[in-house]
């Protein structure tokens, strides 16, 4: 796992509240740490605070939120606490954020062209050292025709073009950290896959490193060295990508896995996990998150935090996890 | 005939022939579906795979009769229902019901549960008393896996696995012998997914039903589905057995479709195709799929290929099965017409 590298990015414990009467923890002294070119993924269900997460990382978090407690470390240096001046400096050029919905995310009255300068502008570049990078960005990201397409709005571009043309904006300035949030949920199957070898392309390519936030364990196992698995609010899992898939710890990442449907399961009842991800308030302030829905809990994991268990780099956050490795 | 994979099957529930759909955007005309020949057997789950624009919603709405063909015929049992008067239309609604995938937005908001699930009893007069109809919502909330609690319960307050559940429970209250699908997992979570897929499963099993299942996700559908049958263009480009579609599929672009689906275990070349979907309003001359196929020869820009049986019962729609594949088309091919 990490150790020599310096990370790019290290989020430690951090935690997330919002105000709805009571103190609620969207997130959870979570710790999330990315090496320089290196491809993560941050997996959970809906409302497990993946998003909340990356979004505390650039500085985005909804007005309401608080954060407690925790660093978010870019380079060795905590961004917690800039002003929206000094954030504006990070974000855009060091780290880049790409979203779930392409159209949404464009400004649907400004040329495409001029929406990816307008990036490279703000970081300093003349307009016409902008439009040439622009241009060649969009070259990188295998849009067609660009000299045309730099003035085209947005709405005349398919859903695979214009999810490329976000991966153009957010590279413009080569970031050393691209997040990605859920970039392919809203495309199809086909575009979804060029988007994806779109992503890792480019991560080998300028050598950016990569927080994919998805729910699609397929897709994170062809694409992330390491994962990190979000269950309400907390990660409870981590650890080589591929030695958490085969060997999962903790029984949420055990139910994800199995629930997946395939050809192989036809004809089998697919083990689901009961019940869905408590809501915001629901959340107990003791004990395991998962308590409600585990299917191996043990009576002290309802007023107990599970222990955090670590071995060669795999961390699992539940008290069954040592038996399990035989620690 | 030819295409029966199952063999307890006789007469096919639904017969379908040449089913068409266009609709008019301006001056063009756009074919959302063309052409579709297709049998639904009793008590099977014929899987409807495609991207979006393809067609596979509009020809599901066209069998509950959502939206009218332009042409082609439908068969119910052996009894023509394309064009049924307003009182059939009404009758047909206890044969066929349809999930849709938005469980938010499906469902009245301004209703309970209770009385969401017993309006069907009330529009076609099932059940005298409000007792019985109360003991029908009863028997389907159970099955449907929710309690008692939820009848007085308003949409708001639950959660995307039990709204579709909700969904599920007023398509089934009238016992209908077939339900379409359409895409009832997308909108949920993994976990969820399960849930509901399972649901779906004991209910066939249960009320012995007969599925439409539509879905761009090939790990759902090649799960769920005894048939497969996958679209692109508004055209049926290949159908046969489930499972022998995913594991050796005949048309490029059906290969090219359970490549791009990651899966979580095993390891397939992924093939990535190249370019975006084609407008329906202006679709490629030759085979529709010609301009994204990396196999396409000279022959497939001008010339339509159509569907042909080979070994084993599949179908495929293209002209290089037997040169990519090896497999031989079956005989009779005019005689197919009508057959699929």
């Amino acid at each position: 796992m990490a150790g020599k590298k310096k990370p790019v990015l290290s989020i430690e414990s951090l935690t997330v509240d919002f105000d709805l009467g009571k103190t609620c923890h969207a997130v959870r002294d979570t710790s999330v740490c990315i090496e320089p070119g290196e491809m993560v993924a941050l997996v959970g269900e809906s409302g497990c605070g993946k998003t909340m997460t990356a979004l505390s990382a650039i500085g985005l978090q909804p007005r309401n939120a608080k954060i407690p407690q925790g660093k978010i470390l870019f380079d060795g240096s905590d961004l917690r606490g800039l002003n929206e001046e000094q954030w504006n400096q990070y974000r855009g050029r060091n780290i880049a954020m790409i979203f779930q919905e392409p159209m949404t995310a464009l400004n649907p009255l400004m040329k495409v062209g001029r929406q990816i300068a307008e990036n490279a502008r703000i970081h300093g570049d003349s307009k016409e050292v902008a439009k040439k990078k622009a241009l060649e960005v969009m070259r990188q990201v295998g849009l067609p025709d660009v000299e045309r397409l730099y003035n085209e709005y947005p709405h005349r571009l398919s859903g695979g073009m214009r999810q490329r043309v976000m991966i153009a904006m957010a590279l413009v300035n080569q970031p050393e950290l691209l997040i990605a949030d859920e970039p392919t949920t809203a495309l199809d199957v086909t575009i979804q896959a060029q988007i994806m070898e779109l992503i890792r392309d480019m991560n080998r390519k300028m050598g950016t490193a990569v927080l994919l936030i998805s729910h699609d364990l397929g897709v994170i196992r062809q694409m992330c060295s390491r994962v990190y698995i979000m269950y309400a609010g907390r990660v409870v899992e981590s650890g080589e990508t591929q030695e958490v898939l085969a060997h999962p710890l903790h029984p949420y990442t055990k139910g994800l896995i199995a629930s997946i449907p395939s050809l192989e399961k036809r004809g089998q009842r697919l083990s689901s996990i009961p019940g869905t991800v408590p809501a915001l308030e629901d959340r107990s302030e003791h004990g395991c998150p998962f308590y409600n829905r585990c299917q191996s809990r043990r009576p002290s994991c309802q007023n107990e935090t599970p222990p955090m268990v670590v071995h060669k780099g795999h961390m699992a956050l539940c008290v069954n996890a040592k038996e399990e490795l035989g620690l | 005939m030819s295409a029966q994979v199952k063999p307890d099957n006789k007469a096919p529930l639904l017969e379908i022939r040449g089913l068409t759909k266009e609709f008019r955007q301006g001056k063009d005309r756009v074919l959302a579906v063309n052409h579709i020949d297709l049998d639904i057997q009793k008590g099977e789950v014929f899987g409807l795979v495609g991207e979006s624009g393809c067609g596979k919603s509009t020809f599901g709405q066209m069998l509950v009769h959502l939206l009218d063909p332009s042409g082609g015929k439908i068969l119910l049992n052996g009894r023509d229902i394309t064009r049924p008067a307003r009182r059939e239309r009404k009758d047909l609604c206890k044969q066929m019901q349809i999930v849709f995938q938005d469980p938010y937005s499906s469902i009245d908001p301004n209703k309970t549960i209770g009385w969401l699930i017993e309006e069907p009893l009330k529009i076609h007069g099932i059940g005298k008393t409000k007792q019985e109809r109360d003991e029908k919502v009863s028997q389907v909330l159970k099955a449907v896996g929710l309690d008692e609690s939820y009848r007085t319960r308003w949409p708001n307050e639950l959660s995307g696995g039990q709204r579709q559940r909700v969904a599920i429970a007023i398509a089934l209250i009238l016992d209908p012998d077939f339900v379409v699908c359409d895409e009832p997992v997308s909108a949920l979570d993994v976990s969820v997914q399960a849930q509901v897929l399972n649901l779906l499963l004991d209910l066939r099993q249960q009320f012995g039903l007969t599925y439409l299942f539509i879905s761009h996700d090939l790990n759902v559908v090649s799960y769920v589905s005894d048939r497969i049958g996958v679209m692109y263009l508004g055209n049926l480009v290949e159908l046969g057995d489930g499972e022998a579609i995913s594991q050796m599929p005949l048309h490029p672009y059906t290969e090219a479709l359970f490549s791009a689906s990651m899966e979580v275990e095993g390891d397939r070349d992924r093939i990535i195709l190249s370019g975006d979907l084609p407008s329906p309003a202006h679709p490629p001359a030759g085979c529709p799929f010609h301009t994204r196929c990396f196999a396409c020869e000279e022959r497939c820009k001008t010339e339509k290929p159509q569907l042909r049986e080979f070994e084993g019962g599949r179908f495929c729609a293209c002209h290089l099965v037997e040169k990519r594949t090896g497999k031989k088309p079956v005989a009779h091919n005019e005689a197919l017409e009508g057959n699929v």
